[in-house]
């Protein structure tokens, strides 16, 4: 599924959605795979922001088109018109905040009324933060359903690429997929700017895959 | 690009459609400006009417235009259409209808293939938002090709009925729902299955919508046909579409799932109860005829797709309605006032869900047979298709499953009350159909092993754990002994061997089944365990439960060593992967307890074993398999003997305490046996050859994580036995008391204890020296081993006296390699060795003591800043990074303030008040040394403050205006300079970090007025600490933007200041000028409607101090707020209310209308009692506007009265004082329960 107004791929490429409370981190998880760039600050997203996000696995490279939608109500825009063909899905909640796993079977509902059948992640995101409110145990939403579970933080990047992985399985139909690293950089015979910009590239998306340090050095205990 | 091959009537439109082709390749240059002034060109021509001479300049431009124009365009017209379509029904012919049908099919498909989205939102949008768009949207429903157009059609029409409902007719009503109904029984076999799910939502949304104004007789109409389709005389694809559409309905009318029609909650309490009580075991029962009926067909023959999905999406549907929160199960609710919005249905830590829908559904569930029908079918089914794997996981063997094992949830009063007679029959008959799928658990691992589902497998251990929920463990082993040789617990066990026996060989990143069925069957044993491990209960597991937790224990551990040994890289030391470890001991530490006397001497023969391998080896082997193993089996043991204080001095677990009742010698009880070994065994890495041979960092760690443990737990503790008294004879008692004695005499502070510590002591040191730059190991050693011993008074009483505490204070103030640590790890360090003064018995000597810890820092401090070259010495990185050390460890210090140490912290920090103002000078470029001395000042102010005496005080209070203002003269225009905007957002991060510093040191400076224990009075210390609040808050407030308020901890400092300050310096108020005013009312503001609880309840805090004082004042006579509380003219001229005014609208609107917890209403209370006493002439005005507002006499007259009970009730009267107080909360609380059900909307 291209986008014309992105350049298109001849590898295969995925719609997914990303659903879930405001404030949850979708954006951040989805900004943190694209530049590596973590953001404290919360802007709400407005209706949906759609990214292509490239992996390279063991069979080639696939490609997610992110679909990352509006959690707040009064910015939701076209809310489930913009599930249609979504061939996989993430749905966040904020385990610091309990409303916001609370409201998880309703965008699971929303989710499966318009894609039938797709493999969900569910994900509980803020884990590195000290006192959770919603509990690992706490968490059972998945067993009824049938969802992955995984805990994740879009800061310290703690199984941070376990969602995208457990979906290119499912989608692959091969329970054996795994990434690997970006594949060896071309030689430099056309440019020499273009090297750059991949070892650029490279060092973006190495740096991306390290964890923050922590700014938070007001407790120990 | 889709588009639809319809004849169309309008020639012009055909123009500009074929004209899109030719424009195609011209997509990159598009002109903005140009667009707009064509747009508004085609607007002028459509308002003089003139469409056709508007179409046809449209279709020329779209010739010679972009492609990207040419969409803009299109939507453009698109947009147009959709409003005039909408000019009422007698405008709606055929070409408009198919018009707006195409524009919609446009927007639509550039939305999937996101081309301009936004451009296609506002057209889709336009649709929705549109009066009356019912007959478009079934055009499009009837008529489009397009799937999406079609849902898009099906949401607009929801949203538009929803919205307009009080103005449709109730015949326009029914017939929007027959429509949905009927389209998708129509269209059941379509294949676009999202648009029918759709279709059927809104029908279903609708329905409830009119649910209490449609009569009894007019449901029933919609159900009888549905009723119809599920029993199958339409066929199968008809019967699957009316299942979907109680399932779509169910999930409409349940607290969980429900959406939002803008109604009361009272409205959705209703809908759930009167779907409950009149309909939900009738669907039920549909439901279950349904898949009844189709039972011959699936089982007779291998083709029937059609049933196998009428059977599966029947059983999904009775699980729904097993997973209903059914409101008779006798459950308490918590808030009434919340009663919507309490939908979880454990609130605990469980892993499991009860289902207890009450004695009505006893004949459904129970008497009807059917769970006999379904093990039935699911194993004839299994039969049948054992040679075809793929089965297991087939749609219908899954719902099958499922609702199997929730059928073993059931409890409550759906059983009578016959000594629990007939839901053990109940579980019987379960369990004889689970059985199947998990024993003999040998074989079924090995054929999963071969390739076959594990799920079945899974499914069956989940009915186990919900079987363990719902008994004891006795009953729960007793199960499974009525229909085989051995008990429910002995399958148990060999279940969990099989699992961990898999585990074994696997790669658990890969996450196998294995892990997951480790976790259920956890699970299960702590869901029975838990309970055994309570006091004062008498249960305990039945000896053959012993015997095989004893069992598996041994094979955990068995299995952790193999894992230990093989692995050969770290676990990941990211806290939630501790955590997930920490539960998975935690639920190995229930299993070993509940064999305790079994698993201490084994756990004691497994270290002793390695203690000696390791000594033998250490000369020729490598031992770093032995240490591993070690290293597992200390975290292991760890659990088993002491569990996690949290904070608090953890108890001695209770198997320990009274397990072990024939023991009452000290050293030949097995776990002083067990404690002893490891500890000589710990002892031994003090010495240095041992410790390279022996004692890797990584085992250190273990060690040291398990010192802190145990000694947290046992060592020189006080403190009396649990409360065993109701479940145990006398005698028994009295040995378990020696018992524990004998016990505890090995670590108390009149025996070895202080020999103990020594070691620990010892140990800790050699950690902090011997292994250099080992973060993980040395974090332990300060935060948990030290910091846990000095948190305990009676020990640092012993810890004073020794020469291994003297020697570790020692080598802090001098040995280079301790400035080596991580500097967090110093400060933590500084504060240990402080806090542990509170140990010394003379304060001359503790304060002598602290000085000579700290004048290594000091001295070296005031030197540099002695010295003339200081701008360039200060620059070098050696010293900057002693600077820093040096301030991390002062850091430390000053967070350890107590009373009887206090002087000498204060001396400490006030020797280096001025060297703090010559380095906030000269590394006003280095952000990092900047936060670190803020935050010093931060700590030190806040250990001091309430100790200060008035001079004292000055002297801070002084220091501290200097530090802001020299901080504001450096900062000021600093951020603007940055071009980049990384650089910019760099320095935006800087200036938040610091900004938050300065405002944890005004709320610490503030708290100086709410607790002194100085000898000053409060009059003299309140002038001088507003003064520099005041002008703190003139730095400060102007750095403060909305935006950086959106850091959520900024965000958290900031109001938490505010709040404080108007608490305590209300009387600052009225002399700040205009603009620091105006932005802390704009601020407050934001904060009311602030996502998070903690901040709005701070924003009210905050308000309630502005109208008290306010109000207090004016009583007085005085003038309050003065001009900022009166209404003014703004520069406009426009009338403006005063702040309370102001404040008291947003209030009332926020706590009536708004979405808040509801532990926000006391302080809401709190600040509205005031505001209206402020101003009551508004407040009635604004009462009298709500009771208008309602839309009928009812509400009204509910309204009035509840206004007038909110401000009369309890004989509350208009003073503010305490007691008024505590009555207005009461009546807030009536007040909004009973006004809340109608006024809010969902």
């Amino acid at each position: 599924m291209a986008l014309p107004n992105q350049q298109t791929v001849e590898y295969p490429s995925f719609k997914l959605v990303i659903v879930g409370d405001g404030g949850t981190g979708k954006t951040t998880f989805v900004k943190r795979h694209l530049t590596g760039e973590f953001e404290k600050k919360y802007e709400p997203t407005i209706g949906v922001e759609v990214h292509p996000l490239d992996f390279f696995t063991n069979c080639g490279k696939i490609r997610f088109y992110c679909w990352d939608t509006a959690g707040q109500e009064k910015f939701g825009g076209l809310r489930d018109g913009y599930y249609i063909h979504g061939q996989c899905a993430i749905i966040m909640f904020d385990v610091t905040a309990r409303l916001t796993y609370k409201n998880v079977p309703t965008w699971h509902r929303d989710l499966c009324r318009v894609c039938e059948n797709i493999p969900i992640v569910l994900c509980g995101n803020k884990v590195d933060v000290k006192n959770r409110q919603v509990k690992a145990k706490q968490v059972t939403f998945h067993r009824k359903k049938n969802l992955q579970y995984y805990e994740i933080s879009a800061k310290s990047n703690y199984n941070f690429e376990k969602p995208f992985l457990y979906l290119a399985r499912k989608l692959a139909g091969d329970a054996n997929l795994h990434f690997v690293e970006s594949p060896a950089l071309a030689p430099p015979e056309v440019q020499i700017d273009i090297a750059a910009q991949q070892q650029h590239e490279a060092e973006l998306l190495q740096a991306a895959s390290q964890p923050l340090p922590d700014d938070d050095d007001d407790t120990f205990e | 690009m889709h588009m639809k091959m319809n004849p169309m009537p309008w020639r012009t439109e055909l123009l500009i459609f074929e004209s899109i082709g030719g424009v195609l390749e011209n997509i990159y240059s598009h002109h903005i400006p140009q667009l707009i002034a064509k747009i508004e060109i085609v607007f002028h021509l459509f308002s003089v009417n003139c469409k056709t001479s508007a179409l046809q300049t449209i279709s020329g431009w779209i010739l010679i235009c972009s492609w990207f124009e040419a969409v803009e365009l299109l939507l453009f017209i698109s947009i147009i259409f959709a409003i005039e379509m909408n000019g009422g029904p007698g405008n709606s012919d055929l070409g408009q209808l198919q018009a707006t049908m195409q524009a919609i099919e446009i927007a639509c498909s550039s939305i999937q293939i996101n081309v301009n989205p936004s451009a296609a939102e506002a057209t889709l949008l336009s649709l929705r938002q549109s009066p009356r768009p019912y007959q478009a949207c079934q055009f499009i429903i009837e008529n489009s090709q397009l799937a999406n157009a079609r849902f898009q059609a099906a949401g607009a029409i929801r949203d538009a009925a929803i919205r307009e409902w009080s103005f449709l007719s109730p015949d326009e009503k029914k017939s929007l729902i027959s429509f949905c109904l009927s389209y998708v029984m129509k269209h059941a076999s379509s294949p676009d299955g999202y648009v029918q799910a759709k279709i059927s939502s809104v029908a279903a949304q609708l329905l409830k919508r009119g649910w209490l104004e449609f009569i009894a007789a007019e449901r029933d109409g919609f159900f009888s046909e549905i009723q119809l389709a599920i029993v199958g005389n339409h066929g199968r694809d008809v019967q699957f579409t009316g299942i979907n559409f109680l399932e779509s309905l169910v999930s409409e009318f349940s607290p969980s799932t429900s959406t939002a029609l803008g109604l009361p909650r009272e409205f959705h309490e209703q809908c759930r109860t009167s779907l409950e009580h009149d309909y939900l075991k009738k669907f039920y029962c549909w439901a279950l005829e349904a898949a009844q009926s189709v039972t011959t067909a699936i089982i007779n023959s291998d083709t029937a797709v059609s049933e196998a999905r009428v059977c599966s999406t029947a059983l999904r549907f009775m699980l729904q309605v097993l997973n209903w929160d059914f409101s008779n199960s006798g459950r308490v609710v918590k808030n009434s006032i919340d009663v919507y919005s309490f939908v979880a249905k454990e609130d605990s830590n469980s892993a499991y869900t009860l289902v207890q829908p009450g004695p009505s559904w006893r004949d459904v569930l129970i008497t009807s047979g059917h769970i006999g029908w379904l093990l039935g079918l699911y194993g004839v089914l299994r039969e049948k298709f054992s040679c075809k794997g793929y089965w297991i996981d087939c749609p219908l063997a899954v719902s099958a499953r499922k609702v199997i094992v929730q059928l073993c949830s059931l409890t409550g009063t759906i059983f009578p009350s016959d000594a629990g007679h007939s839901q053990g029959k109940h579980l019987l008959q379960l369990i004889s159909g689970i059985i199947q799928w998990i024993d003999p658990p040998n074989v079924i691992a090995k054929a999963i092993e071969c390739g076959r589902s594990e799920s079945e497998l899974l499914d069956g251990c989940r009915g186990l754990l919900s079987i363990a929920a719902v008994t004891n463990p006795v009953s729960f082993d007793e199960l499974l002994k009525q229909i085989r040789p051995f008990g429910t617990l002995s399958l148990l066990s060999a279940l969990m061997c099989e699992v961990v026996k898999d585990l074994m060989i696997k790669d658990l990143d890969e996450e196998p089944w294995s892990w997951v069925a480790r976790d259920i069957l956890l699970d299960t044993w702590t869901t029975l365990l838990t309970e055994t491990n309570s006091p004062g209960v008498k249960l305990l597991l039945p000896p053959e439960g012993i015997n095989a937790a004893a069992n598996l224990f041994v094979l955990i551990v068995e299995s952790e060593l193999k894992a230990a040994s093989a692995s050969e890289d770290k676990e990941d030391y990211f806290q939630a992967s501790v955590a997930a470890m920490d539960e998975r001991l935690s639920s190995y530490a229930l299993i070993a307890r509940a064999a305790i006397d079994v698993t201490i001497p084994f756990l004691t023969g497994l270290l002793s074993e390695r203690f000696a391998r390791l000594h033998q080896g250490s000369v020729i082997n490598d031992p770093t398999t032995t240490m591993e193993e070690l290293y597992s089996l200390l975290l292991i043991t760890g659990h088993v003997l002491a569990d996690e204080g949290e904070g608090e001095t953890p108890l001695v677990p209770m198997a320990i305490e009274t397990r072990f009742p024939e023991y009452v010698e000290t050293d030949k009880h097995p776990v002083v046996v067990l404690s002893w070994s490891i500890i000589k065994f710990a002892e031994q890495s003090l010495d240095p050859n041992m410790r390279a041979a022996c004692f890797s960092p990584r085992l250190m760690e273990a060690i040291i994580w398990f010192l802190a443990r145990w000694s947290s737990t046992y060592l020189m503790i006080t403190g009396e036995m649990q409360n065993y008294r109701n479940s145990v004879d006398e005698v028994t008692l009295l040995q378990m008391q020696h018992s524990r004695k004998a016990l505890l005499g090995f670590s108390a502070e009149y025996t070895q204890g202080k020999m103990l510590l020594d070691i620990i002591v010892r140990i800790s040191l050699t950690t902090l020296i011997s292994y250099a730059g080992e973060k993980d190991l040395q974090a332990l050693t300060c935060y948990q081993l030290l910091g846990g011993v000095v948190r305990r008074k009676n020990i640092c009483a012993h810890l004073v006296t020794l020469d291994s505490w003297r020697e570790l204070a020692h080598c802090f103030t001098n040995e280079r390699v301790l400035f080596s640590l991580n500097a967090s790890h110093q400060r933590s360090l500084a504060q240990t060795l402080v806090l542990s003064a509170s140990g010394i018995r003379d304060s001359v000597e503790a304060n002598k003591y602290i000085r000579d810890l700290t004048s290594h820092m000091t001295t070296y401090l005031n030197d540099i800043c002695g010295k003339k070259d200081i701008k360039s010495i200060s620059q070098k990185p050696d010293v900057i990074l002693v600077v820093t050390c040096l301030l991390e460890r002062l850091r430390g210090a000053s967070s350890a303030s107590e009373p009887r140490t206090q002087k000498a912290i204060y001396e400490t920090g006030f020797s280096v008040m001025q060297s703090i103002l010559k380095f906030i000078e000269v590394y006003k470029d280095e952000s990092a040394v900047i936060y670190l001395l803020l935050k010093l000042v931060v700590d030190w102010v806040e250990g001091q403050i309430i100790y200060l005496e008035p001079h004292e005080t000055a002297l801070v209070i002084d220091f501290c205006m200097h530090l802001l203002q020299l901080y504001s003269s450096h900062n000021i225009g600093k951020i603007s300079v940055s071009v980049s905007s990384s650089l910019l957002s760099e320095a935006n991060d800087e200036k938040y970090k610091d900004l938050r510093a300065l405002l944890q040191l005004l709320q610490k400076l503030c708290t100086k007025d709410m607790v002194d224990v100085s000898s000053a009075t409060s009059e003299e210390q309140q002038t001088s600490i507003s003064q520099v609040i005041y002008v703190g808050v003139h730095i400060v407030s102007p750095l403060i933007t909305i935006d950086l308020l959106k850091y959520p901890k900024l965000c958290y400092d900031y109001f938490a200041l505010l709040s404080h300050m108007l608490e305590v310096y209300p009387e600052m108020i009225p002399k700040l000028n205009h603009e620091a005013f105006g932005h802390i009312s704009g601020t407050l503001d934001f904060g009311l409607h602030h996502q998070d609880e903690e901040i709005v309840g701070m924003c009210l805090s905050s308000l309630r101090a502005l109208a008290f004082y306010h109000y207090k004042e004016r009583a007085g006579g005085k003038d309050g707020l003065g001009p900022h509380a009166t209404s003014y003219k703004d520069a406009n001229g426009n009338f403006q209310d005063g702040i309370l005014s102001r404040f008291l609208r947003s209030l009332l609107q926020l706590i009536l209308f708004e979405d808040y917890s509801m532990d926000l209403v006391g302080a809401a209370a709190d600040a509205l009692f005031p505001l209206i006493l402020s101003d009551h002439g508004l407040y009635q005005r604004l009462g009298n506007e709500l009771v208008e507002r309602q839309p009928n006499s009812i509400f009204k007259a509910r309204m009035a009265s509840a206004l007038h009970s909110l401000t009369t009730s309890d004989d509350l009267s208009p003073s503010a004082d305490r007691s008024n107080m505590r009555k207005f909360r009461k009546n807030l609380n009536r007040f909004l329960l009973d006004v809340r059900g109608f006024l809010r909307i969902i």
